[in-house]
């Protein structure tokens, strides 16, 4: 390592940082271009995706995501100096989003550039719209939907029916085996 | 004997790569599938912008003799403008139990503000979108409208031609009017949205 040059500045995206020590399930698929930086440990779970540019920082506390989970492009999951994040399985972090949640339940959706505060706990298939904001420490009940300018309702829908619950789950897998043929798997540079 | 200079560069390396119709693509733009995405000509794609050519439709016949070749993923017209920290994200759904994506279509001279999300399923030409909106999955705007910037347009919305959209939940506000587009695209001459992006794609180095 001593002999490596100074990595250049001007490409933040191939900064060699450290690797944090990983557990990663085999069927998981990580992208080539996702960034899992920090120190903490970070474990992905069974058929989770992370795609291309997602940032993994486990940086303030370790990042577990749980199976049949989606990190997409852009998005930051974890804290740079807050605790760990837990992401629940089902769970889609969509493009852009920035997730420092202390836990994120199953079946949830941050959309795309939602901001989800450091400490805030999110219920099972709560929904946060996008650009919408959930501040630090703010925790969200078992179906909350976040949206337009900051109003919260609840998803009776979702809550009342187990069958669109499961319905949601079959499409989230149905979604994970798509990505699975499209995104080649980079897994092994990140294995522990 | 001292190594000869490197091959004398121009100043710095500059910011786009041109290509030979005319498309200029910066280094820094986060390209993937990129065998996927057709430009038109005389496009541009700023630093920063995420285009996802690698999600595309999947198809199971391999050598039918119909569709061998490459499977596009994205096309975007001629003269058409996407600013910095895009993401051009082809939509998902479910068709026939399988989830699958829809090949996207952006037109002529359209301008992408910077930080804009597209998964929308087609955008007509002479569209102006603002910054930091977000067009969800299988939204379709018609010709000449505007989205004004931090517009959420949410799923399968159908935005008429001529429109100017805005809100969380977008909603049209107005009508663009007449003169839409038109005193642009001559040279030297201000930007007019939704006219004639060449002059601008020309002034992009």
């Amino acid at each position: 390592m001593a002999s490596r040059p100074a990595p250049a500045p001007k490409r933040p995206s191939q900064l060699p940082a450290s690797k944090p020590p990983c557990t990663i399930h085999p069927s998981a698929i990580i992208a080539d271009k996702a960034q899992i930086t920090g120190s903490h440990t970070v474990e992905i779970g069974e058929n989770a995706v992370i795609h291309p540019w997602a940032r993994i920082r486990a940086e303030g506390g370790k990042v577990v995501i749980g199976k049949n989970s989606m990190v997409y492009e852009g998005a930051t999951v974890g804290t740079v100096d807050g605790e760990d994040v837990l992401i629940g399985d089902s769970v889609n972090i969509e493009t852009g989003a920035v997730v420092e949640a202390r836990s994120v339940g199953d079946g949830s959706t941050v959309e795309v550039n939602a901001v989800v505060g450091k400490g805030a706990v999110l219920g099972k298939w709560c929904r946060v719209a996008p650009l919408e904001c959930v501040e630090a420490g703010e925790q969200l009940e078992d179906f909350t939907v976040v949206y337009g300018d900051g109003r919260r309702r609840v998803d009776k829908t979702t809550k009342e029916h187990a069958e669109i619950r499961e319905l949601k789950r079959a499409g989230q897998e149905k979604a994970v085996q798509a990505m699975r043929t499209l995104i080649p798997n980079a897994m092994a540079k990140w294995a522990g | 004997m001292s190594r000869p200079q490197a091959v004398t560069r121009r100043s710095a390396k500059s910011e786009y790569i041109e290509t030979d119709t005319g498309n200029k693509i910066s280094r820094r733009a986060r390209i993937e599938g990129k065998q996927n995405i057709m430009l038109a000509g005389k496009s541009v794609v700023m630093a920063g912008a995420i285009l996802r050519g690698d999600l595309h439709r999947k198809i199971d016949r391999p050598a039918e003799g119909e569709k061998g070749g490459p499977i596009t993923a994205i096309n975007i017209g001629r003269a058409s403008v996407i600013s910095t920290d895009c993401t051009i994200r082809p939509p998902m759904r479910m068709s026939r139990g399988l989830m699958t994506f829809y090949p996207m279509r952006i037109g002529d001279n359209v301008f992408i503000g910077s930080g804009t999300h597209v998964s929308a399923l087609s955008i007509s030409s002479h569209v102006h979108i603002g910054a930091n909106c977000v067009l969800s999955a299988f939204c379709i705007i018609k010709e000449s409208c505007k989205i004004l910037p931090d517009t959420v347009v949410p799923p399968h919305m159908v935005i008429p031609p001529g429109s100017v959209v805005g809100g969380r939940p977008a909603r049209v506000v107005g009508e663009v009017g007449e003169g839409w587009g038109q005193g642009g695209g001559g040279e030297g001459e201000e930007y007019v949205e939704g006219g004639d992006l060449r002059a601008l794609v020309r002034s992009i180095k």
